[in-house]
């Protein structure tokens, strides 16, 4: 019998709280805690296997250089010099656009971007990729337009709603909302309560729903269109709502007048008599919806998730409650930018730009392997695996190989840390002593928690948190700090009152040194972590006080803690919630489990999250204008043709119980099951004389790889689907290919460059 | 004669000649069973039943060992524990990974295999999965650790016997308790499994397709094959429709798999669940029941004065008959399944709106877009006739029949939850479409009939019935044992004999 620690799960954005059993510095169970205050006792498959992907024979424990065509072993000095020299050299001849980081800031170790983020702003480089920019461009930055503010983006409030939509979803499988069987179930079983699906393909989630909606493969911006058309058309809208709390509707409108509500349905392949029975149930009952990658990773995704906002908006379910609403933010998902500011940089060769700081992924090829001098010519990634994760593996490599330095920080062998110029080796969450996670769903409870250290961490590796505070100052991108801040550091863990600590180091700064403002988070780092013998735990103090929640007087739970904790600053308005947020953090300390630091305040969210200065929401925008008028069913229906000898759409991606992300690398849990396939339409397969289990070749316009075919009903005729994280190699064996070696870097959204994963003109061919 | 024991140090005097399961558990002290099924022999080849009995050095099998005067048992104690646990891991090493798979990559342990917690997870693959005589008790002992034997040799699968398309065999899960041999042997008198069994394929054999080897299969090595996402494919298609009979025997078995109280689930409540999973039409089998009922007491009344008058519906005694019995053939009256009465019910019901416009999908640029297709229908039986799969296969009455565990398998799957549910009422079968003429609401003869269940006695049922004005002597086979009986020549002494499976 082992030690059983408390921590969360870091195996996706959700972070269910578990228990982990420890026995020699080893994991050997899992269970999901029920004291957890977010998922009370919830836990998937993926946090349950986590023993396997922990301590393994590909792990990263030193750091390393490529000499030649192979690896040799050097010491963090010598990696730092070497490191920084050419950044310096680099910098100096080509300037800041020559450096992007890939990563930080992924579902696992996610304090690395609150020390990567101040690198960034040290040497002037705008360039981030991480998956954000793959996925969540278009919701994001309709959101922005829309409310003011790309941060919040918005989900269902599944305690008060009556309605659950999942469009694009199949979160029963996904498990990418807390609880997402349970609230499924809930939502699937409770005859007063109602499931509504929009997928192609009966997932496991559509078999759950009350009214499954089947649109073709790609059609969804003109279905959406279609439907908000007849919404109008008939006058179901909210008219109340829309009076009071938008702005420019009467020229938004005019988007859904002259639709062709008959003519478009043909196109997306619905009955007209089923959307006009949704169209009611959105317009009489309380709805949430989910938007998720069947949306993102489609056809004119930004279009699709602004029109879903926009039909939040005129069935009045916006920012109310019972109907979509917005977990509060505990810590920055991004940076703040609008691409209308002429400072915010779009790429040279493809003309992109970022949302919540981040660039869209599948650019990163053609910036690094253009011509132009302003090319992006180093990358440090980490955590992540761009050469799997992100469209285009060939395509990827080729650009990575290219860089003039690549320095990859992760904690296992991947295909990345095989090409890089460096290896830095990175704890994973368990080893971490402090993780945090950007992406709190809980509402309207505020549950802050921290993954804490529940593993002795193997050979050199170094929080990653750390490993960009040291590479800042190797780059002389801060002073020598100051002996007295070491000192204060460990004052403040030592008597817990760490706001007095803060107000030194704000004093210093302000004391003619705010040119390292933005550096303050890696001061913290390096001072403050060290005393906590952890940067990743500083991260979660110093991110949790001075994060979106400040300023928004919304923490609760805490005034015990606080009198006691701050007694006198406590009292000072300037530190009055900096002192609150900090006895948050140490409840939280006290809590391994995590604590409910506040609530949302449910009766005026539009006065709270529209960033607007008029408190309204935007319906109207240039660029859907521009975008919206193509999308008729005339040009879709040509564009959904498929051509040049394509005869399906392949989706990139399905989503499995065997699902897993990149960092799970062992397949050692798929032993005994073989979800490696190609999920096929039984009616589809026997029409091309395909048998179930055979071996077929899938091709599209960049590769092509073989897998099995497994006959499914749960997709439709004419589409079919690959999951994702396969072809992964561990220790020496792969199984399965990766199915990023057939989708396209330049097949990305017009409007913001979420890929187009979900829809995918493919040949299946039996070999 | 009596007998004075002491089982778990409680002194009792019980009957001698009992084995000490019985004793057991008719003074409420529960032994695990695996092979035991009651009402077949007891061949004590799982030994999850074994017991202590002082004196002696080896465990005994409670189910064979009979009780005798001053025996002290100890039936759960620790070596008893330990031993039933380790039978278990043995079995499970040595069948299919398609349940328990967190087990046998290691990676939960026994404590952690809450059912709320396999949700979480995934589903197992197996059909039993939930409901396994097998799994059960592996959760109730703790097992925490399945070694793999079976993949440790190369091709050690046996591939499934599939070539009914109904009943399914899977070699690889078989515990080999028997029950099946027996019941297909003994009770059935077919003769198909086991060591007196054809070799070959497995339902090539004697085989009659009554299906009770699923019923009385302890795992999923006998099952119904399922065809869950295939009817949801439909149910939620917008180019075919589908309908659905649903048959009150069901009721039972569905509310013990949920494991709710008899009378938690109606048959409105079923109607409403498969509504919505997205069944069109969804008729009670009242009706079919009642239209067969008419047609069988028309043939006894119409024959009764020419001799024995035999009467079946089934499809399994029927190829029972022409198998073993086949100069009888032309004795035997047939009258019309309930499935065959839902396959034409439902072909009427469906003609009526199959002049619908579809073809949604592709057509935007079909020049044909507004021609009529014909709207396409599948039918869905619902019913726990273990026979009813394999007449659906041989005929095509039904698309799907559906016994209690797929449909509770469904509706795990959708939501379904019928006890949760707001009472729905049926679709009623049109006017013109009642196919008993006379508009009979009660079956006739309910004494014959009647709803019957079957049973693994071995004498038929035998009542009197007054029909045409006369005491008649009337037997009921139900099962095929007793069919053979009656058929071999104790036909003699009834009047009516209604044949079962």
């Amino acid at each position: 019998m082992g030690e059983w620690k408390k921590t969360q799960c870091s195996f996706c954005a959700v972070g269910c709280g578990i228990e982990v059993e420890i026995e020699n510095n080893k994991i050997i169970n899992v269970r999901p805690d029920k004291d957890s205050p977010h998922s009370r006792g919830y836990c998937c498959r993926k946090g349950r296997t986590a023993k396997y992907f922990v301590d393994h024979g590909d792990r990263l424990l030193y750091p390393k250089k490529r000499v030649g065509d192979h690896y040799e072993r050097i010491s963090w000095e010598q990696a730092y010099k070497e490191i920084t020299e050419k950044m310096n050299k680099i910098l100096a001849e080509h300037g800041p656009r020559s450096l992007a980081f890939i990563g930080a800031g992924n579902p696992s170790v996610q304090t690395a971007c609150a020390t990567a983020i101040p690198l960034m702003k040290a040497v002037r480089t705008q360039y981030i990729f991480n998956a954000i920019g793959v996925e969540f461009m278009g919701c994001w930055w309709s959101i922005g337009r829309i409310i003011g503010d790309q941060m919040y983006y918005l989900e269902p409030d599944d305690k008060n709603t009556e309605v659950m939509v999942y469009w694009g979803s199949n979160s029963y499988v996904a498990h990418q909302v807390p609880n997402a069987r349970r609230i499924c179930r809930e939502f699937s079983e409770n005859p007063e309560k109602m499931v509504i699906v929009v997928d192609p393909r009966l997932s496991e989630t559509a078999r759950m729903a009350d009214m499954h909606i089947m649109p073709n493969p790609g059609s969804d911006a003109l279905f959406l269109r279609t439907l908000i058309a007849l919404i109008l058309k008939n006058g179901w809208q909210n008219q109340e709502y829309i009076d009071l709390y938008t702005k420019d509707w009467n020229k938004a409108k005019q988007w859904f007048e002259e639709v062709d509500i008959s003519a478009s349905l043909r196109v997306c392949g619905i009955p007209e008599t089923q959307v006009e029975e949704l169209a009611r149930i959105l317009t009489t009952k309380k709805w949430g919806m989910h938007q998720d990658l069947g949306l993102y990773f489609n056809r004119h995704s930004t279009l699709s998730s602004y029109l879903c906002i926009t039909l939040m908006i005129i069935c009045g379910m916006c920012l109310v409650k019972g109907g979509n609403v917005p977990p509060e933010c505990i810590l920055p998902r991004g940076i703040k930018v609008d691409e209308r500011n002429r400072k915010i940089w779009r790429t040279p060769v493809t003309g992109r730009f970022p949302v919540v700081g981040i660039f869209p992924t599948g650019v990163l090829p053609d910036e690094i392997l253009g011509d132009n001098d302003d090319r992006i010519r180093m990358a440090i990634s980490s955590l992540c695996n761009p050469l799997r994760s992100y469209p285009d593996s060939q395509k990827m490599e080729e650009a990575l190989k290219k860089l003039e330095l690549y320095v990859a920080i992760d904690s296992s062998e991947t295909e990345a840390t095989a090409i890089a110029d460096y290896v830095l080796p990175g704890m994973n969450t368990f080893e971490s002593g402090g993780d945090f996670n950007i992406f709190t769903l809980t509402y309207p409870e505020i549950v802050y928690y921290i993954r804490r250290r529940v593993l002795e961490p193997l050979g050199e590796a170094k929080e990653e948190a750390l490993i960009f505070a040291e590479l800042t100052e190797a780059l002389g991108l801060i002073p020598k700090l100051p002996q007295w801040m070491y000192k204060a550091a460990e004052e403040a863990v030592e008597t817990g009152d760490r706001m007095r600590y803060f107000a030194r180091i704000a004093g210093w700064l302000a004391a003619g040194r705010m040119r390292y403002f933005d550096q303050a988070a890696t001061i913290i780092a390096l001072t403050l972590g060290k005393a906590y013998g952890s940067a990743g735990l500083a991260m979660c103090w110093a991110g949790l006080i001075t994060g979106p929640l400040f300023g928004k007087g919304l923490t609760r739970n805490t005034e015990k803690t606080n009198k006691k904790q701050n007694p006198i600053l406590s009292r000072l308005p300037i530190f009055k919630e900096l002192c609150e947020l900090d006895a948050a953090f140490q409840k939280v300390l006290e809590h391994p489990e995590g604590a409910i630091i506040g609530y949302s305040d449910e009766e005026h969210l539009m006065q709270k999250h529209i960033q607007h200065r008029d408190k309204k929401l935007h319906m109207w925008c240039q660029e859907i204008d521009d975008y919206i008028k193509r999308v008729i069913p005339e040009k879709e229906a040509e564009n959904l043709k498929l051509k040049d000898g394509y005869n399906m759409i392949l989706s990139a991606g399905r989503r499995i119980e065997a699902g897993a992300n990149a960092s799970m690398r062992n397949s050692r849990t798929n032993q005994y099951r073989q979800p490696y396939t190609l999920a096929m339409n039984p009616e589809d397969a026997a029409e091309r004389g395909i048998l179930n289990g055979q071996v077929v070749r899938v091709s599209t316009e960049r590769g092509s790889l073989e897998i099995p075919v497994e006959y499914t009903w749960q997709t439709s005729k004419g589409y079919c689907l690959i999951p994702h994280n396969f072809g992964l190699n561990f220790e020496g064996k792969t199984y399965g290919t990766h199915v990023n070696l057939l989708t396209n870097h330049q097949e990305l959204d017009e409007l913001t460059g979420n890929v187009r994963w979900r829809y995918i003109p493919c040949k299946v061919e039996a070999i | 004669m009596i007998v004075n024991i002491i089982i778990d140090e409680k002194p009792l005097a019980v009957e001698s000649g009992c084995t000490i399961l019985e004793t057991a558990r008719a003074n409420h002290i529960s032994i695990p069973t695996l092979c035991h099924f009651d009402g077949l022999k007891n061949k004590a080849s799982c030994r999850i039943c074994v017991v202590e009995v002082e004196g002696k050095k080896n465990l005994q099998p409670a189910c064979v060992t009979k009780v005798k005067e001053g025996m002290v048992i100890h039936t759960n104690n620790e070596r008893v524990r330990k031993e039933r646990k380790y039978i278990l891991v043995q079995i499970l090493a040595n069948h299919t990974v398609d349940c328990h798979h967190c087990l046998r990559i290691g990676l939960c342990d026994a404590n952690s295999l809450d059912p709320e917690l396999c949700e979480m997870c995934f589903w197992c693959d197996c059909v039993r999965d939930g409901f396994c005589e097998l799994q059960t008790l592996a959760r109730e002992y703790r097992v925490g650790v399945i070694p793999d034997y079976m993949s440790a040799q190369e091709n050690n699968y046996i591939e499934e016997e599939a070539s009914l398309g109904s009943i399914m065999y899977n070699p690889d899960k078989c515990i080999h308790c028997r029950r099946c041999e027996d019941v297909c042997n003994r009770v059935q008198t077919v003769q198909n499994v086991g060591s007196d069994a054809n070799i070959g394929s497995l339902f090539e054999g004697n085989c009659v397709q009554c299906g009770h080897c699923v019923d009385v299969c302890p795992v999923g090595a006998f099952y119904m094959q399922e065809h869950k996402d295939e009817i949801l494919y439909w149910t939620h298609s917008y180019d075919t429709d589908t309908i659905a009979q649903v048959s009150e025997d069901i009721i039972p078995e569905l509310t013990a798999l949920y494991k709710l109280k008899p009378g938690d689930i109606s048959m409105e409540q079923i109607c409403a669940a498969l509504r919505k999973i997205g069944v069109n039409k969804v008729i009670s089998d009242e009706h079919a029941v009642l239209t067969a009922a008419v047609q069988a007491a028309k043939i006894i009344e119409d024959n009764i004065e020419n001799g024995t008058v035999f009467i079946t519906n089934s499809n399994a005694v029927l190829n029972f008959v022409d198998r073993f019995f086949p100069n009888l053939k032309e004795m035997i009256h047939v009258y019309e399944s309930i499935q065959s009465i839902f396959g034409r019910i439902a072909e009427g019901m469906m003609d009526d709106n199959r002049q619908i416009e579809t073809g949604y999908q592709d057509d935007y640029m079909d020049e044909a877009k507004n021609k009529i297709h014909t709207r396409p229908y599948k039918k869905v039986q619902i019913t726990s006739e273990k026979e009813a799969g394999a007449e659906a296969a041989a005929s095509g009455n039904a698309d799907y029949v559906v016994n209690a565990r797929e449909l509770y398998r469904i509706f795990i799957r959708t939501g379904g939850a019928p006890a949760r549910k707001i009472p729905v009422v049926f679709d009623a079968v049109p006017e013109q479409l009642e196919m008993n003429s006379g508009k009979v609401e009660e079956i006739s003869y309910p004494e014959i009939l009647g709803r019957k269940q079957w049973n693994l006695d071995s004498e038929p049922e035998s009542v009197s019935v007054i029909i045409n004005g006369k005491s008649r002597n009337c037997a009921i086979a139900h099962n095929l044992g007793q069919t053979r009986k009656l058929l071999e020549g104790d036909w003699k002494s009834y009047d009516v004999v209604r044949l079962m499976a």
